[in-house]
């Protein structure tokens, strides 16, 4: 097989992704492109978003049209380095499908990866992903969100680090109730996890609330931490839009709560129907909004922030990494300017509340580069 | 998350509720079996085994079988009721209705209106109803288009396992006379039912596909057919939307109305009796409503306008299929 050629495949984003939907190619036949390019948009059961560029190269033949639903891993188009003849690129083809099989017993065997351990008497649900590397890696979502927040981060990451993705208590599948939700119970909690799996030191990438949890565990076990990756955190500021949070507990419809889900993007087309389903499935299982608006009373008092974490995290030892989209409707982005200059910030336009979902590249990029400074 | 049948989804729902709540009780016709016996206790748990298990937590006086009387089966649950209890009463066929229709129109769904408001009657019916288990006219109809057509009370249809168990205990902690519609071909069907007690709201329909060039409207045992031509579609390059209903009283008619606008063709597949049936009344309220974005005649898909035959073929081309779906959505594609 030649070289030059490289295989670009449909992705897997999250857990349960089976197959995807081409809806449109940026980029056409014959089109250069550079690693981290958008080149097309792909439709799941969950979200819409765009992939991006694995190398740098040219498109040499598409193989997937738009419309074309195709399993996880089939190949969608063949790119090179340099141009290829049509007989190079057909029996790269033809060698590239007699190899591949869609996975048929994906869902079962990616379905027992979710583990539970009870840690501070509740029962918690994480996913790992352990390739004896050096450094590990500890996901904690934000206010309502689960560990299926990190479907473009966790997958990716994993090749160079061992990784771990946890639903917080009232989350996820996670147990629905929590004792004390202070940050600093959290914190103790995340800790525990820790102790819990064997983790002597560890990397906290925390998004919002889950941003929060992580500046306080820093704070309060300095010898656990090596760095930090904060995802539009909490406790830098008084603003907050509370409404989101209180609309989002009570959301009793899809339409209600797709006005919420809303604000958390910069580009809203990436919310699907079933995206909303699946959060109004959680939210419906008893004791889970009373669990939220116990969590709900430790972020917000009078409509603003109630944590103050600015001398926390700026006397904090360890490489800290705060990414923030541009246009955060829930928490603004000028909070960064409390910040001291050893923390290393990442403002990203065309960005919501979500970075790790909108521009998951520069994500994985700024936890790449901030665990191996 | 765990695999479950839409029997074990109801049975779980029950189960969760009743020990919640120790209002809750169950009647009906043989909802344990063997009461007053010395043959075997629990022997039945309801003709095909729903309520089954439920006895040996809760024993006779939450779980009580009753003799062969609807009459007395709905007054009871009624009364019961108004006095504070939830009742989870089994109408063993919806078509036994006849005989107990003055306990649910004229009483029961009257009470929180006739008594300003004072009384609620917290009570659950439960019953079985539709064709295709070679029952015979007497034991295969589908009659939801008369309760929907009486207010006071609601209508809930669940077409899969997730969505009975929600739509149950939602029905059971509602203040309001549910009637709670299980079709006999949908108990051995199966799929994810979370382990925890959850709820569903009345009057939120669920997009179960979702498409750009047609619109199928289903509730109950119909989605699934929906769901099955709407994926062959797929194959042959057309995408569709499926709306189940989930409740027809009360309805989602914005969930309706922004299905059949998004694709201006619609096709509604009810498998109850043609004349003034749900199909007929979603298919006025689009008109009304959404003349402007129709791109083609409205299709119904729904038996002819005679009792549920008891000949097997004859009963096969009685029903809704897929292929009529199919041919119907093909006419305006």
């Amino acid at each position: 097989m030649s070289s030059n050629l490289i295989a670009i495949t449909m992705p897997k984003w999250g857990l349960s992704m089976k197959e995807g939907s081409i809806l449109k190619w940026i980029k056409s036949n014959g089109d250069n492109i550079s690693k981290g390019d958008m080149i097309l948009e792909i439709e799941t059961e969950k979200v819409v978003n765009e992939m991006e560029s694995p190398e740098d190269g040219k498109i040499l033949k598409i193989c997937a049209n738009e419309g074309d639903t195709v399993p996880v891993g089939s190949l969608i188009a063949v790119c090179g380095k340099k141009d290829a003849s049509d007989d190079e690129i057909d029996s790269f083809i033809e060698e590239f499908n007699s190899n591949f099989k869609a996975d048929i017993n994906l869902e079962e065997s990616e379905e027992d990866r979710n583990e539970k351990i009870k840690v501070s008497d509740l029962e918690i649900n994480f996913i790992k992903n352990i390739n004896s590397n050096k450094e590990n890696i500890l996901f904690i979502h934000g206010f309502g969100g689960d560990l299926n927040n990190w479907m473009f981060n966790q997958n990716d990451l994993s090749e160079r680090f061992n990784t771990y993705a946890i639903d917080l208590p009232g989350h996820g599948m996670s147990e629905k109730k929590i004792h004390n939700s202070t940050l600093d119970e959290l914190a103790n909690l995340i800790s525990s996890f820790c102790i819990a799996n064997d983790v002597k030191s560890v990397n906290l990438v925390g998004h919002s609330f889950g941003a929060g949890i992580s500046i306080k565990t820093a704070s309060l076990y300095p010898d656990l931490i090596n760095t930090l990756t904060l995802i539009s955190p909490i406790g830098l500021g008084k603003e907050i839009d509370s409404a989101y949070i209180e609309n989002f507990i009570n959301a009793e419809s899809r339409r209600d709560l797709k006005k919420e889900i809303e604000k958390l993007y910069y580009n809203s087309d990436i919310i699907t129907r079933d995206m909303l389903n699946e959060v109004l499935k959680f939210l419906r299982i008893d004791n889970v909004q009373t669990t939220l608006s116990k969590i709900q009373n430790e972020i917000i008092i009078n409509g603003e922030q109630k944590n103050n974490l600015i001398d926390e995290i700026n006397s904090i030892k360890v490489p800290i990494c705060v990414v923030w989209g541009k246009e955060d409707q829930i928490i603004p982005s000028n909070h960064h300017q409390v910040l001291n200059d050893k923390i290393k910030i990442i403002i990203e336009k065309d960005c919501g509340h979500m970075a790790h979902i909108e521009k998951p590249s520069l994500v994985n990029d700024a936890i790449n580069s901030i665990i191996l400074s | 998350m765990s695999i479950k049948t839409y029997r074990e989804a109801i049975n779980e729902a029950l189960l969760q509720e009743m020990k919640k709540d120790e209002n809750v009780i169950v009647i009906g016709e043989d909802v344990a079996g063997g009461a007053g016996t010395n043959g075997e206790q629990d022997a039945w748990g309801g003709v095909l085994g729903v309520t089954k298990g439920l006895l040996k937590h809760f024993g006779r006086e939450r779980i009580i079988d009753t003799p062969i009387t609807e009459t007395a089966i709905m007054g009871m649950a009624s009364g019961a009721a108004l006095t504070g209890l939830r009742p989870v009463a089994e109408l063993m066929f919806v078509d036994f209705m006849g005989v107990c229709f003055d306990q649910i129109l004229n009483q029961t769904a009257k009470f929180r209106y006739m008594f300003g408001g004072k009384a609620v009657t917290p009570l659950t019916i439960r019953t079985m109803y539709g064709g295709g288990l070679r029952a015979a006219s007497q034991h295969s109809q589908c009659l939801y288009p008369m309760f929907t057509h009486v207010p006071g009370i609601k209508v809930v249809l669940p077409s899969n396992p997730y969505d009975a168990k929600g739509l149950l205990i939602q029905s059971i902690r509602d203040n309001d006379p549910v009637i709670f519609m299980e079709h006999k071909n949908l108990y051995d069907t199966s799929g994810d039912v979370p382990d925890e007690s959850y709820s569903i709201p009345f009057g939120e329909a669920n997009f179960t596909r979702e498409g750009k060039d047609l619109t199928f409207i289903a509730m109950g045992q119909t989605v699934a057919i929906c769901n099955n031509v709407a994926d062959t579609l797929k194959k042959e390059g057309k995408t569709c939307t499926v709306l189940d209903l989930r409740t027809l009283s009360p309805l989602d008619e914005d969930s309706i109305l922004e299905a059949a606008e998004e694709t201006g063709k619609v096709v509604i597949v009810d498998e109850s009796y043609p004349r003034c049936n749900v199909a007929t009344d979603i298919s006025a309220l689009i008109c009304q409503n959404s003349f402007d974005s129709l791109k083609a005649g409205i299709k119904m898909v729904t038996p002819p306008h005679t009792p549920v035959p008891f000949s097997p073929p004859l009963e096969d081309l009685y029903l809704p299929s897929e292929e009529k779906v199919l041919n119907a959505a093909k006419e305006i594609l």
